[in-house]
């Protein structure tokens, strides 16, 4: 017999719909990054969050290792509480963006992309390998794609654009050498 | 003035309401981009789209367009809002790691989190092996800590670098926007096996084209004279010269020099034959018409030396003056000028030079405005006693003793926001 869907099934069954043309998605993304500078005077981020909940999952399982640490005492040395701080409610209304943007056009599935060639096992793995490779660089850069190269970047940090430079010319050049696993 | 947050119109919580509704729109953003699939993320590197590079640059650009724009009309304080300091090393480094982590992995942080929320599995694996990452570069950091800390260029901007203005930086940078923007749509045109972008119609880098060139020319062409924006700062500072509130004595100057605790910058407005013939030791010689070229430098050095003072010296006050309303103008903080100029700081310190008859009183006492009452044997620079204020001997602290002024040096704390980024 036809089951009743779960809100669930309803919400990730909605017909997908193509992507918005780049140029005004960055025209989003350009007047946001402008409102949070005139606002706030902090630009856009994302990898500090992960900087964040490392500290507060460090400081749960070995509390006093937090306190020999520079990067965790930076985070969460002493009483400090990791996610008081502006990233966790940037990030927060991220996620519900995100959700709302996906939800609304079809695009909140269950699914795992990939390119072609690659199993989902494969895909997964490379997945763990690359975010651990991205954001032990992004700790080192002191920002991410977001943080050094679009924040600084509009803001013409030298620095930000020296990072920002590297990291696609790397990216372009590895491409081809990796090419099986997205083409 | 902007941004609102220096000067805490919103509170904690407000910027904290404001920080979520920021995230919204970025989060929204990213994902109408297409950056919730690694497939089309990814799809720049082989040009089956162009997606990556046309939102993120359009993103930069326009931010740029807006930010500069709004400095130039005065309602923003680029000196508060946040730029990333440079590290170059390990900026270097950790940006090679990034261009791999990407390729390997298929998102960036922001893109990662965005795609974890539209249940991509791939994205929860980034998100974890992220997790991994940044713990393994706090517990590893401590072994490459100098090299982390190394090669730090503080709040160095792209016109510090190659010393070109504002506008010309930003027009540039849309000029280079807009040929990559081009360049990407042939390759894409090339490359693409199927027609997987349909924004690849050659309208739109045109229209793109025109909106982020003539905001870069706006800018460009508006972008304000010291003289204009000291018009603006007038009405708030003008007062503080009319009262006499910034004009310090030479007593107070040599009571500053003396203080190793503050650092004490002085800058000699003179032109060369002036400098020649007598100055202090130690200062800086900066002529009145580059004082403006060197505002950002000085601005730098309040950044990393929390407690630097500026006192501008001439003959007399005249160009000290105007030194000082130039450095009001492009908002250098703490800076003073030294009342009544050399006149009055070899009338204070010079008896023992003009005893030895290094130099002496003009015949005119009449004391004009930027002209100097003594005449020197030679140019003799700065070997004279009263040229070295700085040192700490006997007859420092017998002047220190007899002189009395009352201090009028107030330091302020360096404007900015404390963090920022991805801190």
């Amino acid at each position: 017999m036809s089951e009743k869907k779960s809100w669930f099934q309803k919400l990730t069954e909605r017909p997908r719909k193509p992507y918005a043309n780049p140029y005004i998605g960055g025209a989003i993304l350009g007047v946001t990054l402008f409102l949070s500078l005139m606002l706030t005077a902090n630009g856009l981020g994302a990898s500090a969050i992960f900087a964040r909940i490392n500290g507060f999952l460090v400081n749960l399982v070995a509390p006093s290792h937090v306190d020999r640490v520079p990067q965790l005492i930076k985070v969460a040395g002493g009483s400090r509480n990791p996610f008081n701080n502006w990233i966790t409610f940037e990030v927060t209304g991220l996620i519900i963006g995100a959700l709302t943007a996906s939800i609304l056009f079809g695009r909140f599935k269950v699914e795992t992309t990939k390119g072609p060639r690659v199993s989902e096992k494969t895909r997964w793995l490379l997945a763990f390998i690359g975010g651990a490779i991205f954001l032990y660089g992004a700790r080192m850069a002191r920002g991410c794609t977001s943080g050094q190269v679009m924040s600084g970047g509009a803001s013409l940090s030298a620095g930000s654009w020296s990072i920002g430079l590297v990291m696609f010319t790397i990216a372009f050049i590895v491409a081809y050498f990796v090419r099986k696993i997205w083409n | 003035m902007f941004p609102l947050a220096s000067i805490n119109a919103l509170g904690k919580t407000g910027v904290f309401l404001i920080e979520v509704l920021i995230g919204f729109a970025f989060g929204f953003g990213l994902e109408i981009s297409g950056f919730s699939n690694s497939y089309v993320l990814t799809g720049q590197f082989y040009f089956r789209n162009g997606r990556v590079i046309k939102a993120m640059f359009t993103a930069i650009m326009v931010a740029m367009v807006l930010i500069f724009g709004s400095v130039a009309l005065g309602i923003l304080d680029y000196d508060v809002i946040w730029v990333d300091p440079t590290y170059l090393w390990p900026g270097i480094v950790g940006g090679l790691l990034m261009g791999l982590g990407i390729i390997i992995g298929g998102y960036c942080p922001g893109t990662s989190i965005v795609s974890s929320v539209s249940l991509k599995k791939d994205a929860w694996f980034f998100v974890l092996g992220g997790l991994f990452g940044t713990f393994l570069f706090s517990e590893t950091e401590p072994l490459f800590h100098y090299f982390y800390n190394d090669s730090f260029y503080g709040r160095l901007t792209v016109m510090d670098v190659f010393h070109i203005s504002t506008g010309l930086t930003v027009t540039i940078f849309v000029i280079l926007a807009v040929l990559l923007f081009w360049l990407n749509d042939v390759l894409v045109r090339k490359y693409a096996r199927e027609d997987s972008d349909p924004f690849l119609k050659r309208g739109w880098v045109g229209r793109v084209a025109i909106v982020l060139v003539a905001g870069a020319l706006i800018v460009w062409a508006i972008w304000p004279t010291w003289q204009q924006k000291w018009t603006r700062v007038a009405p708030k500072k003008a007062p503080l010269l009319e009262q006499y509130q910034v004009q310090i004595s030479p007593a107070e100057l040599f009571s500053s020099l003396q203080d190793h605790k503050t650092n004490t910058v002085v800058i000699d407005v003179r032109d060369d034959y002036s400098y020649n013939l007598f100055h202090l030791k130690w200062e800086h010689h900066i002529p009145l018409n580059e004082l403006e070229a060197y505002a950002p430098i000085l601005k730098k050095e309040v950044k990393e030396v929390p407690l630097t003072v500026f006192v501008l010296v001439s003959d007399d006050e005249g160009k000290s003056t105007e030194g000082w309303k130039i450095l009001e103008a492009e908002g250098v903080p703490n800076v003073y000028i030294l009342s009544g100029g050399f006149n009055s700081l070899i009338m204070t310190f010079g008896d023992e030079d003009i005893e030895k008859g290094l130099c002496a009183p003009a015949p005119s006492s009449v004391s004009e405005v930027e002209r100097l009452n003594y005449y020197f044997k030679g140019a003799l620079g700065d070997r004279y006693r009263a040229s070295d204020l700085s040192i700490n001997d006997e007859w420092a602290e017998e002047m220190l003793e007899k002189l009395k002024f009352k201090p009028k040096i107030k330091l302020q704390k360096p404007k900015g926001v404390a963090g920022g980024g991805c801190g």
